[in-house]
């Protein structure tokens, strides 16, 4: 939900050298997440034309087109994903730096325990990941490597004080479990299947849960 | 599990304490990866947790003291699963998910008897949404316990 405002202020003269007393109308947009408003001078629509305006889908080009390689530090081929022409990071990159995190503290474990108990990181878990990764800036989530398969798992909180869980497996698909309650604990869960990279834009459906 | 033959005795009731680490918590939410089986080393085919005593925060003390003696003293936080709720809020399927098992009392271990990803994933996300409504900080334990 997001709602178009206007603040009115007033700088005095100690705050400003060259205004006096002059009042300023600031335009904005009021986001309402997670019980908090929150002020964004940009509004939630650029990233509705993001995902919507083909932006998306040059980012999923981009990731087919990569070699994703984790041999290397600080995982430099996923750090060259934001060179992506005709993408606009601004509104996401956190996303990208909070799964680069979860990836080299994976591989600093994995460094400092016995290489042979941990696996190695699912490179195509990790591809499916970028693909959805747009889709996630917009919510509080925490992303971690499963030590048993090494494939992505990202956790959201709702805005119920529930959990959605969701598991990347190595073939594409998307495990997710929204577990909350209402009178009862309840669970909804389920498998999402994509067949082409551009249609992972349609697991906002699952996300519209949160 | 470990120990391909051995016989091992199913826990239906009681409170399961398991320590949570700070790192398990984002944005005030605890993550399944509290739930994960630990790959090593040594490689684990269970989730420890520590059977417990006492009602309210006795319970919780009880559970701070026997994880401090088994793991020397942490800052994280420990969460209290009454074992019988969990096995009905996540065995919900024909066949069970998982099970509790005795381990040397009073550690016992949470097992995964399904293979199946999607079912591993939704009783994860359950036991962290149940540990997630009983837990408490180590501090506050230690304070409680302090004042008393």
């Amino acid at each position: 939900m997001s709602n178009k405002v206007t603040f009115i202020y007033n700088y005095s003269p100690s705050d400003l050298d060259f205004v006096n007393n002059k009042q300023i109308a600031y335009e904005g947009y009021v986001t309402r997440k997670h019980q908090v408003w929150e002020f964004s001078s940009k509004p939630a629509e650029t990233h509705k034309n993001f995902l919507s305006g083909g932006e998306f889908d040059k980012w999923c080009n981009h990731v087919d087109s990569i070699e994703i390689d984790f041999q290397k530090e600080y995982c430099s081929s996923i750090v060259a994903l934001t060179s992506c022409e005709g993408v606009r990071f601004e509104y996401w990159e956190n996303v990208l730096w909070d799964f680069t995190d979860a990836v080299k503290e994976y591989t600093e474990q994995r460094n400092d325990l016995k290489e042979a108990y941990h696996s190695k990181i699912s490179e195509e878990s990790a591809r499916r990941f970028l693909f959805l990764a747009p889709l996630l800036v917009d919510h509080k989530f925490h992303i971690y490597i499963d030590s048993s398969n090494g494939c992505v798992n990202v956790d959201f909180c709702t805005r119920d004080n529930g959990l959605l869980s969701t598991f990347i497996s190595e073939n594409g698909h998307v495990h997710y479990s929204y577990v909350a309650q209402n009178k009862k604990i309840f669970k909804i869960t389920g498998t999402a299947k994509f067949k082409n990279s551009k249609d992972f834009i349609k697991f906002n459906k699952v996300l519209q849960m949160l | 599990m470990n120990g391909g033959n051995q016989i091992c005795t199913i826990i239906n009731s009681g409170n399961a304490s398991r320590y949570i680490r700070p790192a398990w918590f984002k944005n005030g939410t605890l993550s399944t990866v509290a739930f994960d089986l630990r790959v090593g080393p040594p490689p684990e085919g269970y989730v420890s947790h520590y059977m417990t005593t006492g009602i309210g925060i006795e319970c919780f003390s009880s559970a701070h003291k026997i994880i401090s003696k088994k793991m020397g003293a942490q800052t994280g936080s420990i969460a209290l699963l009454d074992v019988s709720e969990v096995l009905a809020e996540v065995n919900d399927e024909a066949e069970p998910l998982i099970k509790f098992i005795e381990q040397g009392l009073p550690h016992c271990g949470l097992i995964y008897v399904t293979a199946s990803q999607r079912q591993i994933q939704e009783a994860k996300a359950t036991l962290c949404f149940l540990a997630q409504k009983n837990l408490m900080s180590t501090k506050d334990i230690a304070m409680t316990a302090l004042n008393k």
